[in-house]
């Protein structure tokens, strides 16, 4: 149980001191003072465009010219079969119908005409093609994506990283999660939870449209400002009073300080999610100016917006509910879905670029896993937990390179692999923390972020 | 406060707190930097198992003994340390196969630097070979309970029973005092809130704080032991510990809509004050017991608490996850051990060999998951039967028809089902039941029920005629509902298979050797009722119970106990809950003993309720925990309840959370370990929900039964709780997940827990209706005000209270007195929903 507001207590109790405004702030505040970084951090915060569903790394951005000589045909007989999860047998391959070009002066073959905007920035990209997962179904997929495991419990990253780093601003949450619609994603709130870890470390669900961003940020209309006002004022003195009887027990001034923090909050969170504050070059940048783009351009700028002001970890759903996710129709379905997330994801990596954030910004891009060259239904294609890609840029990482490769067909990754393991344990170490040094100590057992797992893969940053 | 104040008293934070923390830190230093380096990159050549050089570095008495070269480690030079020298390649060149890297190096030299602490609890480090030594036997929580005899003290006024004699003797030793006693309201609702889980009532409180009889305490105590809710409270503990939730957790998260069955028997195990042991049993094999009372099968509801994927195709991954998980919580809920870690390998810290995880599992192996029982007796079934066969009859010709409607569909969706699991679990399921083994009908179980579940089951591709015509029959068919029998309540439960019996592998083990069910081999020296089955050989696949455990030493005693069994199970869970349930067993004993103990103070006398392990915490007051083992076995018959009395009859638990010299004794023991007074705690999630409830009147008090929606207002046990939810009120507050064993909940403070009290509507409400309710009482407005402070901080205001209260109403006191305004005192209730005096319990 280390570092709780128990053992804090305890700490700053011994001391003999009275309770200083900045060490109660830092207790509640996830322990801001506490941010140890294992080494120079290059990426300062995080900014993660999850593409809920698994999207087709075949179609995306690698391409497998072997898959068009040999579509219609069985899996060869080389390949082992894996069990899938729609457990379609023989079913034969899927051509991948899509132009690619070179882009950039690395002039990598990395990006497919479905996400023409993002390949324009593709000197600032890493693909990493060579991931693999363990779950099968977008329950595990997803689960395993964000808490290194496939099976719930675990604490997602962000809280990892929100319990390692503490948070770097006064008035909002350090941990926010958006989607891209009313809807939810697999699993739910699981995906940003605490699990083991107390659950001050979850991440927040932000609905940057509504009126109320955080729950409960504001008090309901038919109550007036001065109205609470006037409550908290006698509620302070109630708490002051019964604080004065026991000083000793901090969490009792911890709870008073709570609510000045929320105020705050209240103050400051619904600036932090003001679009109009932005040009109109930049909204459209981010293509809120066009229905299929509005919805996830909006989240992309409230992301820059937030990391500006001091959020950590930010988390993005795309196709929120599965919906990349795509068992049939695989051509009309990605069309939609690259449509709503190519120019935003490119107006964010370029308007991150024009104001210096990007270098101190990783922004990662990618599914719970990918899919297979396989067809299903004839027209669509199963999930592929043995095989896939995700692509990261900024935050130090040397963009306009590939790591790794599947097989000529897509099917299973091959070379230099990166479990979801690594890629986690790669994301801290961009994020300053060692995955093997990070530790909490679960009711006597030590747990790591990675699970004992996973290493840096170094040519993020090497090329 | 400048900049610079703030830093310097944090910087003398640091300083003071330093020396106090020395110890702890070079431990977690250890334990974080050094240990692992040496479990797996050192001792592999340099440990029980193989001396190269002579040398081993598996202990600090090893390291300083050296090898053929000298000492590894030089006290009075470390950085000249050969190990340095090593480490360096400097000499030799160490570990051979590849250098470490410099920030490990230079960890190793900061431990030297800071003097080379190694833990001294602990026996020498382990290396992949395992074995359980002697020395891990030594371990206090694998020594045999003792019977010690509280301390006899000179003048002992203060003590009201013996636990007070062990605390007091080591209060003395550091010559500190305890506390006073509490007063009275307080004491009134602490054992209200401790017992229950509820506030007292204003009455209540009158009652007892005007009750002169000595007995007053006791009476109270009694009463409340004897009510409905203590159970209702005390079952949230035991369903935390066990991970309850309704809900199947993965993807879908589907509503199990049977298993609160297994909750209402937790709550009425408490309430019937059921032997411990038994209630180890029933939920352990419940099935295996051959009696006629449902809640048998109700109890081993606990074996189906895990998390279960709906639309799973690797159902053999699946499965072998599930019983991993059930091998996992099993250790942390009966035995205080974390097994988990000794799934992968063998316990880096723990005796806890990889072998005795799977002999662990190997008591569950032979379960199937049971959806087509019943709670009903046999006379309910035959009745029923009866009842079913006359309904059965009489709509024959009906039920061919929907039959013959529906059968395409059926096969279709059977089809599509098996069709998507891979083709050797498709052999498991085309296989004629008598000719399957126990995992092979796991493996069918597990694709039969996708047939229901996946894809809105087999009727959702019905055409639109097809449809109609089913519903026209259902009509005919309705027609006989007065003479068709209510169904029998279904529940989730668990049996052994009755064929053939899979064997246990250990994990990725190459020669796939069987492994037999068995206890945990550092106990195996203990006299355990059991001990001669300690390890349990089973053939490979045997049939039914007689020959399915057998021990190698002691039969006869075996088929004592399977005689009891009902016939067609293997016994192996009965075993090992036998084997848990010996009072014998100084772990299960122990730990349920702390467990108790911790609920009541708010933290164990060992601070790690799941992990008895090396790992965990050392008792604090080890005698005390022993006595209190020895009594709950030997003079209270495993009685939780008398275990309850003791401990809030004692002094120690009465204590005042006020203490004339706390600053001085938080100097000397800050963790407060030697309970020198009542530590101020937060309500837990239901106890804020619920006590609302009670403070606007609207708690319901019916017990038992189906879960209910948030907005309904019982008690918080009984709202539908879901894996996958996490935005609700009892959220906000810290409630268990139902993912992992909560032993202890976290207690969290954060600003978005002030914006869900003050701001969001479920306080709002609360704060209305209460409002409400006092209006209606027409009371004096001071005799108002003094209520809302009974309903929520249960005493009445003092008079600085009492004024600021009516100044904020805006009331005059006295003869003018008006009627309050319901809106201002509404919000004069929130004030106090929203208040420490209200969320804190002292």
């Amino acid at each position: 149980m280390p570092m709780t507001m128990h053992h804090r207590r305890g700490f700053l109790q011994q001391s003999g001191l009275g309770l200083g405004g900045l060490a109660l702030q830092c207790m509640l505040h996830q322990e801001r003072a506490r941010a140890e970084f294992h080494h120079r951090p290059l990426a300062k915060s995080i900014i993660w465009c999850f593409m809920e569903g698994g999207p087709s790394h075949l179609d995306l951005v690698d391409p497998k010219p072997l898959l068009n000589r040999l579509a219609g045909q069985p899996l060869p007989s080389s390949f082992q079969e894996p069990i899938t999860a729609m457990g379609e047998k023989g079913a034969p391959l899927l051509a991948a119908p899509r132009k690619w070009k070179q882009y950039g002066e690395s002039g990598l073959w990395a990006a497919s005409d479905w996400m023409p905007h993002i390949a324009e920035h593709m000197d600032d990209i890493a693909v990493i093609r060579s991931c693999w997962t363990n779950g099968i179904n977008h329950s595990g997929g997803v689960c395993q994506m964000n808490t290194c495991i496939n099976v719930a419990g675990r604490p997602s990253l962000g809280a990892w990283v929100n319990y390692g780093l503490g948070t770097a601003n006064d008035n909002l949450p350090s941990f926010v999660v958006m989607c891209d619609n009313s809807g939810r994603p697999v699993n739910g709130p699981r995906n940003w939870g605490s699990g083991f870890m107390p659950a001050s470390h979850q991440g927040v669900r932000i609905e940057g449209s509504q009126e109320e961003p955080i729950a409960n940020l504001h008090a309901p209309k038919e109550v007036s400002r001065r109205r609470t006002q006037v409550k908290l004022e006698l509620l302070g003195a109630f708490n002051e009073a019964y604080a004065s009887e026991y000083p000793q027990q901090s969490e009792l001034e911890a709870r008073i300080r709570s609510y000045e923090l929320a105020f705050r909050m209240q103050a400051q969170a619904p600036e932090a999610v003001d679009l109009s504050q932005e040009t109109s070059r930049t909204q459209s940048l981010y293509g809120l100016d066009r229905k299929e783009t509005e919805a996830f351009g909006r989240n992309c700028l409230l992301a820059r917006r937030l990391v500006e002001r001091g959020v950590r970890f930010v988390q993005l759903y795309s196709g929120t509910g599965s919906k990349w996710d795509s068992h049939s129709a695989i051509e009309s379905n990605h069309s939609r879905l690259c449509r709503s997330m190519d120019r935003p994801v490119a107006g964010l990596l370029q308007d991150l670029k024009e104001r210096g954030l990007l270098e101190e910004t990783l922004v990662v891009w990618g599914g719970e896993f990918g899919r297979t060259p396989m067809s299903e239904k004839g027209d669509g294609r199963d999930h592929n937990p043995t095989g896939f890609s995700i692509w990261m840029a900024g935050g130090g990482v040397r963009g306009g390179q590939t790591i790794g490769a599947t097989d000529e067909l897509g099917l299973y990754a091959v070379e230099d692999k990166m479990h979801v393991h690594d890629i986690h344990a790669s994301i801290l170490h961009l994020l300053g923390i060692d995955n093997m040094r990070l530790t909490f100590d679960h009711r006597g057992r030590i747990e790591r972020p990675t699970i004992n797992e996973g290493r840096f893969n170094r040519k993020l940053i090497t090329g | 406060m400048t900049y610079r104040l703030i830093v310097a008293q944090l910087l003398s934070c640091v300083v003071l707190a330093a020396s106090v923390r020395a110890t702890d830190d070079a431990m977690t230093h250890f334990e974080k930097e050094i240990r692992p380096v040496l479990a797996t990159r050192c001792v592999q050549c340099h440990g029980a198992k193989k001396q190269e050089g002579g040398l081993r570095l598996d202990s600090l008495q090893a390291m300083l003994a050296g090898g053929d070269s000298g000492p590894a480690i030089d006290m009075d030079d470390p950085t000249e340390s050969l190990l340095m020298e090593a480490l360096n390649y400097e000499s030799y060149e160490m570990p051979p196969d590849e250098q470490l890297p410099q920030t490990t190096i230079r960890q190793f030299a900061k431990w030297l630097d800071a003097g080379a602490k190694w833990p001294d609890h602990v026996g020498p480090l382990r290396d992949e070979a395992h074995e359980v030594s002697d020395s891990d036997r030594q371990w206090w929580a694998f020594q045999p309970v003792q019977h010690p005899h509280p301390p006899q003290l000179q003048e002992d006024s203060w003590c009201s029973n013996e636990i007070d004699h062990f605390v007091l003797q080591r209060l003395r030793d550091q010559v500190m005092r305890p506390a006073p006693e509490a007063d009275r309201e307080t004491l009134i609702r602490r054992l209200y809130f401790d017992l229950i889980g509820l506030p007292p009532t204003p009455k209540e409180i009158d009652a007892f704080v005007r009750d002169t009889n000595a007995n007053a305490w006791e009476a109270v105590v009694d009463r409340l032991l004897a009510d409905e809710r203590y159970g209702e409270h005390w079952a949230r503990y035991w369903l935390d510990i066990v991970r309850y939730s309704e809900s199947d957790g993965w993807n879908q998260d589907a509503y199990r809509p049977d298993i609160w069955r297994y909750r209402d028997y937790v709550v009425n195990a408490f309430n019937n004050d059921k032997p411990y042991p038994q209630f180890v049993r029933e939920q352990l094999a419940g099935d295996e017991i051959d009696s006629d009372n449902p809640e048998h099968l109700v109890a081993t509801g606990f074996l189906r608490l895990g998390i279960y994927e709906y639309n799973q195709r690797d159902a053999r991954g699946h499965w072998n996850d599930i019983m991993n998980e059930m091998t996992d919580v099993t250790g942390d809920v009966f035995l205080g051990m974390s097994m988990a870690c000794a799934r992968c390998h063998n316990h880096k810290f723990d005796p806890l060999p990889q072998q005795d995880y799977f002999r662990l599992r190997a008591f569950f192996e032979p379960i199937v998951w049971r959806d087509d029982l019943v709670a009903a007796t046999q006379d309910e079934k035959r009745e029923y039967e009866r009842q079913l066969d006359k309904w059965n009859s009489a709509t024959a010709e009906i039920q061919a028809k929907i039959d013959a409607l529906l059968a395409p569909y059926y096969d279709k969706k059977w089809k599509s089902t098996v069709d998507k699991f891979p083709l050797d679990i498709q052999a498991c399921f085309h296989m004629p039941v008598e000719e399957r083994t126990s995992w092979q009908h796991q493996m069918a179980y597990l694709v039969s029920r996708q047939f229901m579940e996946e894809g809105g089951g087999p009727l959702k591709a019905m055409s639109k005629e097809d449809v109609a015509k089913h519903e026209a029959l259902k009509k005919e068919l309705a027609a006989f509902d007065d003479i068709k029998p209510t169904p029998l309540p279904t529940l989730m439960a668990a049996t052994d298979f009755s064929g053939m019996l899979s064997p246990t592998f250990v994990q990725d083990d190459p020669d796939r050797a069987p492994v037999s069910p068995g206890f945990l081999s550092v106990m195996s020296h203990l006299p355990l009722g059991s001990s001669a089955v300690a390890h349990v050989s089973v053939p490979s696949s045997t049939h039914l119970a007689t020959t399915a455990i057998h021990s190698t030493t002691d039969v006869a005693s075996e088929l004592n106990t399977i005689a009891t069994l009902r016939p067609g199970t293997s016994g192996r869970r009965t075993r090992l809950a036998e084997w848990i349930g010996d009072a014998g067993n100084p772990l299960t004993t122990r730990v349920i003993v702390n467990r108790i103990w911790q609920q009541h103070f708010g933290e164990g006398l060992v601070a790690t309720p799941n992990d008895f392990g090396t790992q965990g915490a050392l008792p604090s007051h080890p005698e005390l925990l022993d006595w209190l083992a020895a009594t709950f076995v030997d003079q209270d018959g495993w009685s939780l309840k008398k275990l309850h009395k003791r401990i809030v009859m004692s002094s120690t638990w009465r204590q005042s959370a006020s203490h004339p010299e706390a600053g001085e004794y938080q100097a000397k023991d800050p963790a407060e370990k030697l309970l020198w007074r009542w530590r101020v705690k937060r309500l837990q999630a239901e106890q804020i929900r619920d006590a609302m409830l009670a403070a606007s009147g609207e708690l319901l008090t019916d017990v038992g039964g189906p879960s209910v929606e948030e907005d309904t207002p019982r008690r918080s046990l009984y709202v539908k709780s879901f894996r996958n939810k996490y935005d609700t009120f009892l959220h906000g507050f810290d409630m268990a997940n139902g993912l992992k064993s909560v032993p202890i909940r976290d207690t969290t403070t954060t600003p978005l827990q002030a914006l869900l009290l003050i701001n969001g509507q479920y306080a709002l409400q609360r704060s209305e209706i209460m409002a409400h309710r006092l209006i209606q009482l027409e009371l004096e407005p001071t005799e108002t005000v003094s209520r809302c402070f009974q309903y929520t901080w249960g005493r009445r205001p003092n008079q600085q209270e009492m004024n600021k209260a009516l100044d904020f109403l805006h009331a005059a006191s006295g003869e003018d007195a008006g009627p309050l305004d319901s809106g201002r005192l509404s919000d004069f209730c929130h004030v106090l929903l929203n208040s420490n005096p209200y969320l804190y319990v002292r």
